[in-house]
């Protein structure tokens, strides 16, 4: 089988580690519960989620459903029912954030690069490109999508907590044990362990010092999301700017936190918040306050 | 422009995201529930047995740790087989016994000419058809009982049987137990006769049973019987991530009508070794077999290392040693190779004879079965086996056996020390596979 899947067995663990959406994944399950053979079965179906959900929500391939999209020069593309949904919650997280979440944002990366320097672009060049972004532009209706010519969807703020929640969904068909499922730091655990204690998650340092678990916290049941910039920032005269960018005015959030992490109840409602609270910049925290969430600022 | 700030943002988004995970059975893989396996053996033993086995098997898991499975094979068996009689120097015409065949038509060929040096064979045919379920099922997280029945008939051979297993994890599930019984009643006989053990063949002069005066009211029963019962006990553990192993013991025992009804014995004169005439064989009625089996698995960055070895000894002194290696070399993501080696070594039964010596008294038990002489034997193969997908994957496999016996048993006399009374037997053994998913 063409499954590049890596299985430990630790003191109380099996450990599955591979690779996927450009970030290290990875499934924690009990020697207690699990056999090897039922963990190599479930981290088969995990892996194969996850690379499905790859492939299929990736800009960077020519062959899936967003290549069509981005690419149709303004025809209308039909989707497929989990390509609709998609987009319906996009829609959903445009409405809810008044506009400041907007998935057709991408486009900014052309202009924009994030490589901890202090080169900020061209006012022109960012003038130039808001006109290829808003949400609004988009037409929807039924199972047919239109892009207008040269704009473009990027689902890389939304896949990956999608692709944990779908996974843990896939899983919880076939097991009643709790296990963890962690894909590049957007995890979620199903349950509490045998023995009824929580999983124990540790934090990295979000600026990438190298320190590790920054906190340490308990989990029993739920997702957990990090918002975070590590090296994805630039540095200038003496103001950070964070990568997540406001898709009005095409510049990034000020003073927004350097990463945030949300528990919630799915990985993907935490992704949600985590991002929405980096939107809020210097109110990030005060947001997450209100919203009676429980969270780590940095 | 504010971000809505009321909590009911998060009710919102939590009703949103839970929208976005709704269940759409288009969307995931179907679990999968089916298996099925097709295969087909073709064993060609040089100069005597052809055997053609396809067979096809079907797995329906209802979850993870349940499952029902049947699998169905057929056998085509053609070629000859040694008769028992031993080799001479010269010419023999040896009273044939009804040949079988499926068709069940007794054989004219009452003499069976045999050329000087060569070992005398009996042609036949046979079909056998056989039938198994088994059925797994989990009555806690670690305990597992799979039940098994299974049934087989050919030309004048049934059997049928049933056996259960029960398998115990320990906590850590690093350790698992196995327990297993099987029984199992074979009945032989049928379109031929059974032949009284030890009498002289001529012609066609087979007693039949029937024309005994003293035999049993209750032998109207047309077929001889067989019973056996088995019990294995078996450890299987995780030693690391790269290791595992198993360790079995088994015994068993057969009692009932253990003889071959087709095979014979050369009678030969103790001095010369000239055949003088043949005689029926005879075996005990029962068999008590034990068996130690021991396997080990290495999983290596990429291949993987197969060592069993097992030793068998039971009550008519057969003592056994099998030893095999297989190495699984993963070459990329679909192909693999396997290529294998096994060796057996096996002592005679006690009442082994290559032949009876006319001025000996007449022993309780003789056969001359090559299968139960002292002898040993090496398998050689390789299998090539392509994944074409997640769900279906084939293989191929190539072995060659070679099996030899004593070179100059002691108890050859005369003439026979000059002739090879276990001729070297070659076999090649072709095996495919492929197995589907869905």
């Amino acid at each position: 089988m063409d499954r590049n899947i890596e299985i430990i067995i630790e003191d109380q663990y099996w450990r599955c580690c591979f690779f996927a959406m450009a970030s290290p994944c990875e499934l924690l399950f009990e020697t207690k519960r699990f056999t090897e053979h039922q963990v190599i079965s479930l981290a088969n179906i995990a892996y194969d989620e996850a690379k499905r959900i790859e492939y299929k929500f990736s800009r960077y391939r020519d062959d899936n459903v967003i290549f069509s999209l981005n690419n149709a020069a303004g025809k209308s593309i039909r989707v497929d029912d989990e390509t609709m949904r998609m987009l319906a919650y996009a829609n959903q997280l445009y409405q809810l954030s008044d506009g400041m979440f907007d998935i057709t944002s991408g486009v900014l990366r052309r202009v924009w690069c994030f490589d901890g320097g202090d080169k900020l672009p061209d006012k022109n060049a960012i003038s130039k490109i808001l006109p290829l972004i808003g949400w609004d532009k988009i037409k929807r209706n039924d199972d047919m999508i239109t892009l207008p010519q040269s704009m473009e969807i990027d689902l890389g703020g939304i896949g990956k907590e999608y692709a944990v929640d779908r996974t843990v969904k896939l899983l919880r068909s076939k097991t009643k044990e709790s296990f963890l499922v962690n894909y590049g730091g957007d995890l979620y655990a199903s349950g509490s362990r045998s023995d009824g204690k929580p999983w124990r998650v540790g934090l990295d340092d979000p600026a990438n010092t190298g320190k590790k678990s920054l906190v340490d916290f308990e989990l029993s049941r739920g997702g957990v999301a990090t918002s975070g910039d590590a090296r994805r920032f630039l540095f200038r005269d003496g103001v950070r700017y964070s990568h997540i960018l406001n898709p009005r005015t095409g510049w990034p959030i000020k003073n927004a936190p350097h990463g945030v992490t949300v528990i919630a109840s799915t990985c993907t409602e935490a992704g949600m918040l985590a991002t929405f609270s980096m939107l809020k910049g210097a109110k990030a925290e005060a947001f997450l306050q209100q919203q009676k969430a429980r969270f780590w600022c940095f | 422009m504010q971000l809505k700030d009321k909590p009911s943002l998060r009710i919102a988004l939590a009703a949103a995201s839970c929208a976005l995970l709704a269940d759409h059975p288009v969307e995931a893989f179907e679990s999968d529930n089916w298996t099925v396996d097709f295969g087909a053996l073709y064993y060609h033993e040089k100069d005597r047995v052809s055997i053609i086995e396809p067979v096809a098997m079907a797995t329906l898991r209802f979850n993870d740790e349940d499952y029902v499975s049947v699998r169905v094979a057929n056998d085509t068996m053609t070629g000859a087989s040694p008769m028992g009689a031993s080799v001479s120097n010269e010419e023999q015409d040896i009273p044939a016994q009804t040949s079988t065949s499926a068709s069940g038509a007794s054989g004219n060929n009452t003499h069976i000419n045999v050329k000087p040096n060569a070992l005398p064979l009996s042609d036949f045919s046979d079909q056998r058809n056989s039938i198994a379920m088994d059925w797994q099922k989990a009555y806690s997280r670690n305990l597992r009982v799979i039940l098994g029945g299974n049934y087989s008939t050919e030309n004048d051979y049934r059997s049928i049987g049933t056996s259960v297993n029960f398998q115990r994890d320990t906590e850590d599930k690093l350790t698992t137990f196995t327990l297993g019984l099987s029984l199992s009643l074979d009945l032989i006989g049928d379109e031929s006769e059974i032949p009284k053990p030890l009498v002289k063949l001529v012609n066609r002069d087979i007693v039949n049973r029937d024309d005994d005066d003293d035999h049993d009211d209750d032998d109207d029963f047309p077929y001889e019987k067989k019973l056996l019962t088995d019990v294995i006990v078996g450890v299987t553990q995780v030693v690391s991530r790269r290791i595992l192993t198993q360790l079995n013991y088994s015994l068993g025992r057969s009692i009932g009508y253990l003889t071959d009804p087709y095979k014979i014995l050369s009678r030969v004169n103790s001095t010369s070794g000239e055949t003088i005439d043949y005689l029926s064989e005879n075996r005990p009625d029962s068999r008590f077999r034990q068996a130690i089996f021991w396997k080990t698995v290495f999983h290596l960055p990429s291949d993987v290392i197969h060592l069993t070895y097992r030793y068998y000894w039971d009550d008519w002194s057969v003592s056994a040693h099998t030893a095999e290696i297989k190495y699984r070399f993963n070459a990329g993501n679909h192909l693999y190779f396997m290529p294998n080696f096994r060796y057996y070594k096996q002592s005679g039964a006690e009442f082994f004879k290559y032949s009876l010596l006319n001025d000996v008294t007449l022993p309780d038990y003789a056969s001359a079965d090559l299968r139960l002489a002292p002898m040993q034997s090496t398998t050689t193969g390789i299998k090539v086996g392509y994944d074409f997908s997640r769900n279906i994957t084939t293989s191929f496999r190539v072995e060659y056996m070679k099996q030899w016996g004593e070179k100059n048993p002691e108890a050859a006399v005369g003439l026979q020390r000059q002739l090879t009374l276990f001729p070297t037997l070659e076999v090649m053994m072709y095996t495919f596979s492929f197995s589907m998913r869905f």
